[in-house]
């Protein structure tokens, strides 16, 4: 009897979701089973209440998932500048070791996976950051040029709707960006103007939000809250693009709460089926194709857990790679107060971008890069419970008085640079906690290195000269990765490459060892990049796979637009 | 970051050390006695309190006048060490005024609430003013009739802030 469907893939966000859209798109009949449940903008998202600003991203049953950590390095005194604070408590992370902000890594599990809480960066890599080992000497090279991912990074931009600048600089493109880039809030043109004077050049942010109305929805009306769910449906995120496209193919079958447990294989370098749990039922289902996009952490955790004499490391873990080269996010964030009533609560979050020193050698003595956003919005400074809790100490007539006179008076600068894989910054499984459903929970394990640190602290310093030659007289508030480990992108722990002894995938995502088994999440990075955002990034790779897996082919290497707006690339055609 | 706050404040040790003493409790009805009885006793301090964190001004109203003091209060039901911090910390305010911090002047309680802003972090005085200034904040923010003389007059949605920008 024929499989009720043609391929199963595991997790419904950026890089699930687009697989799905893509393979259902060449007729093939697809699954996606995600652990957590279905948002409803309009039920689940809290921006028209008056206790908006309560809280961040909603939560719901399953959304969140649970970890654990190795034990986080110890903080030395030599690096007292790098360790975050704010106005009203002084020190965040009152202890001598680096501690772990909230969940951590923060995720969202659900149809739509971290899209949901992203800001909407749609980055794509700088082409030198896939050569890292070739030219650097340090983490290892992509499998694939820029060339050759470039016309799917078009396919994914006109999906989405990114709006993105004329000129776009040294990441080249076959065909312009859908859609105009929005315009600079006034925060953003602000800091620009002082950007300038530190010979620092700004410049729009390529968005996926739509600034003019697209595909069925509306343009963004900068209400600056991003990361709290959007409501209107302008951003991006992966519900509201690739999943709607993919379930109204009629193709594609999409099951929350699906929580996938067992990876079943048979003698002959494939998998047969796979176990999962939905509504408390353990289900199997047969897997003629199956692609793993659960995320950098929940990817190689699935993968561990299922070992087998087959397998005795894990499924496709010959190579010992699962789990290892993790990368994670290395950030720095700087907020002044400005005399000029800016009005930053407003605008949409990170509208300006510096990418000045996002190549591998674009900061001095160092390998890896970093960039540079216009943050006030993205770090929540929008209303008046985050200056009254962040920005203005005190209590009493003085402090209310002090949210009146602050409000929209923040400034706020945010940097993400490089990660480079070292051996102490891994996922493992966690030997004696399991979840509600007897599966090891993931353990991550995170070390700074020197060289982190070097490129921590140019962060740290270009974003407090910035927001001096702002106008800024007072810093408020800092916050970054030493001394606390908070990230959002992670990748690299199922890194592809061509040599199987030291990569996990080939350049398709197809898995060395088990040829019906692919990964379509950041977990293939074998690089992280100079701070770029990777969801674009994860969505371009994913249609390149779907394509190779449905037509054994892909679409050729792009060449660059030229300046009468043609292409001499057969990428164009595409686009 | 709110969230990493308040676990920042309520350390298991320091909570811990809270427990000691509080009456076991052999029923709800025993409990809600309690309760009923604790938040009665405390009432009058912990409104003066927040009235001395948040007063009435020429724009917007005391934390009283928004009703957070009974709140915060119903809030502590649910949680055991929260009814804890709030009894002991308003037990210091009555001894730091000699007296009942309610009855004491404006400006006593000021220097009296002033004081804990400073002091130990480790200390009753200075959590229980970090945890009580954050949540009495967000419930008084998170309050229309608190945003008066604020350059925001609505929620974000369902308008946002369309171009042109002023």
């Amino acid at each position: 009897m024929k499989p009720r469907f043609d391929a199963v893939v595991v997790g419904a966000g950026a890089g699930g979701s687009a697989m799905a859209w893509r393979l259902a798109q060449h007729r093939l009949r697809v699954l996606v089973l995600d652990a957590g449940p279905r948002f409803d903008p309009a039920t689940d998202y809290r921006l028209h209440r008056p206790d908006w600003e309560l809280g961040g991203f909603p939560e719901k049953r399953g959304s969140t998932g649970r970890y654990t950590f190795g034990d986080m390095q110890r903080l030395e005194s030599e690096h007292d500048d790098l360790r975050s604070w704010n106005r009203v408590i002084g020190r965040l992370n009152k202890t001598e070791r680096r501690e772990i902000s909230g969940p951590g890594y923060h995720h969202v599990r659900g149809i739509g996976g971290s899209t949901l809480h992203f800001t909407g960066e749609a980055h794509r890599m700088h082409p030198a950051a896939l050569r890292m080992h070739s030219d650097f000497g340090v983490a290892a090279d992509w499998p694939l040029t820029y060339a050759e991912l470039e016309p799917y990074y078009c396919a994914a931009e006109r999906l989405i709707g990114v709006a993105g600048p004329k000129d776009p600089g040294e990441r080249w493109r076959s065909a312009p960006y859908p859609l105009p880039p929005h315009r600079f809030c006034r925060a953003s043109s602000h800091l620009a103007a002082a950007g300038s004077r530190l010979n620092m050049h700004w410049t729009a942010n390529p968005r996926a939000a739509l600034s003019l109305p697209y595909d069925g929805r509306p343009a963004c009306n900068y209400c600056a809250n991003c990361s709290r769910g959007c409501p209107i449906g302008d951003k991006g995120s992966a519900d509201v693009t690739f999943v709607r496209h993919a379930e109204h193919s009629g193709l594609c079958e999409i099951r929350p709460y699906a929580q996938v447990t067992g990876i079943e294989t048979s003698g002959n370098r494939k998998i047969a089926s796979i176990r999962y749990v939905e509504n408390g039922k353990t289900r199997r289902i047969e897997a003629p194709l199956l692609v793993l996009a659960a995320g950098a952490i929940e990817t190689p955790r699935l993968l561990l857990a299922n070992r087998s004499r087959a397998y005795p490391r894990g499924v496709a873990n010959g190579s010992g790679q699962v789990g290892r080269n993790l990368m994670e996010t290395l950030y720095w964030q700087s907020t002044g107060r400005v005399e000029e009533q800016l009005h930053s609560y407003r605008g949409l979050p990170a509208d300006a971008i510096c990418w000045e020193f996002n190549r591998p050698n674009g900061i001095p003595g160092v390998v890896g890069g970093c960039r540079f956003t216009s943050a006030t919005q993205e770090l929540g400074l929008v209303g008046p419970i985050a200056y009254a809790t962040r920005v203005v100490s005190g209590f009493g007539a003085k402090l209310k008085q002090g949210v009146r006179d602050t409000l929209g008076h923040a400034l706020s600068v945010g940097a993400i640079g490089e990660f480079l894989p070292n051996a102490d910054t891994f996922v493992s499984l966690d030997e004696k906690r399991k979840d509600s459903l007897g599966m090891p929970l993931a353990r991550i394990h995170s070390r700074l290195t020197e060289q982190d640190l070097i490129r921590l602290r140019f962060m740290a310093r270009t974003c407090r000269d910035l927001l001096q030659a702002a106008g800024s007289k007072e810093i408020l508030e800092e916050y970054g990765a030493y001394d606390t480990y908070s990230s959002t992108h992670v990748f690299g722990t199922c890194r592809m490459g061509e040599d199987a002894r030291t990569s996990v995938a080939n350049a398709f995502g197809k898995t060395h060892e088990i040829d019906n088994l692919f990964i379509a999440d950041a977990s293939v990075f074998p690089s992280s990049g100079g701070g770029e955002s990777p969801a674009l990034t994860i969505q371009a790779l994913a249609i390149r796979m779907a394509d190779k897996i449905a037509t054994g082919s892909v679409i050729p290497p792009s060449s660059p637009l030229k300046q009468d707006g043609s292409s001499g690339g057969a990428g164009a055609r595409f686009c | 970051m709110r969230r990493r706050f308040l676990a920042r404040l309520l350390t298991l040790p320091f909570m811990a050390g809270l427990l000691a003493g509080l009456p076991g409790v052999a029923n709800a009805a025993t409990l809600n006695r309690a309760l009923v009885a604790s938040d009665r006793n405390i009432a009058p301090t912990l409104a003066a309190f927040l009235d001395t964190l948040l007063p009435r001004d020429a724009t917007s109203g005391s934390a009283s006048d928004l009703a957070i003091p009974n709140a915060i209060l119903t809030e502590s039901h649910n949680d055991p060490l929260f009814t804890r911090l709030l009894q002991v910390g308003c037990q210091w305010l009555d001894l730091a005024a000699e007296g009942r911090f309610a009855d004491a002047t404006p400006r006593v309680r000021e220097v009296i609430v002033a004081w804990a802003a400073e002091s130990d972090w480790d200390g009753v005085p200075r959590r229980f003013y970090e945890l009580l200034r954050q949540r009495a904040l967000e419930r008084y923010y998170s309050n229309p009739a608190a945003w008066g003389g604020l350059p925001l007059t609505r929620p974000p949605q369902p308008i946002g802030y369309p171009e042109p920008w002023a």
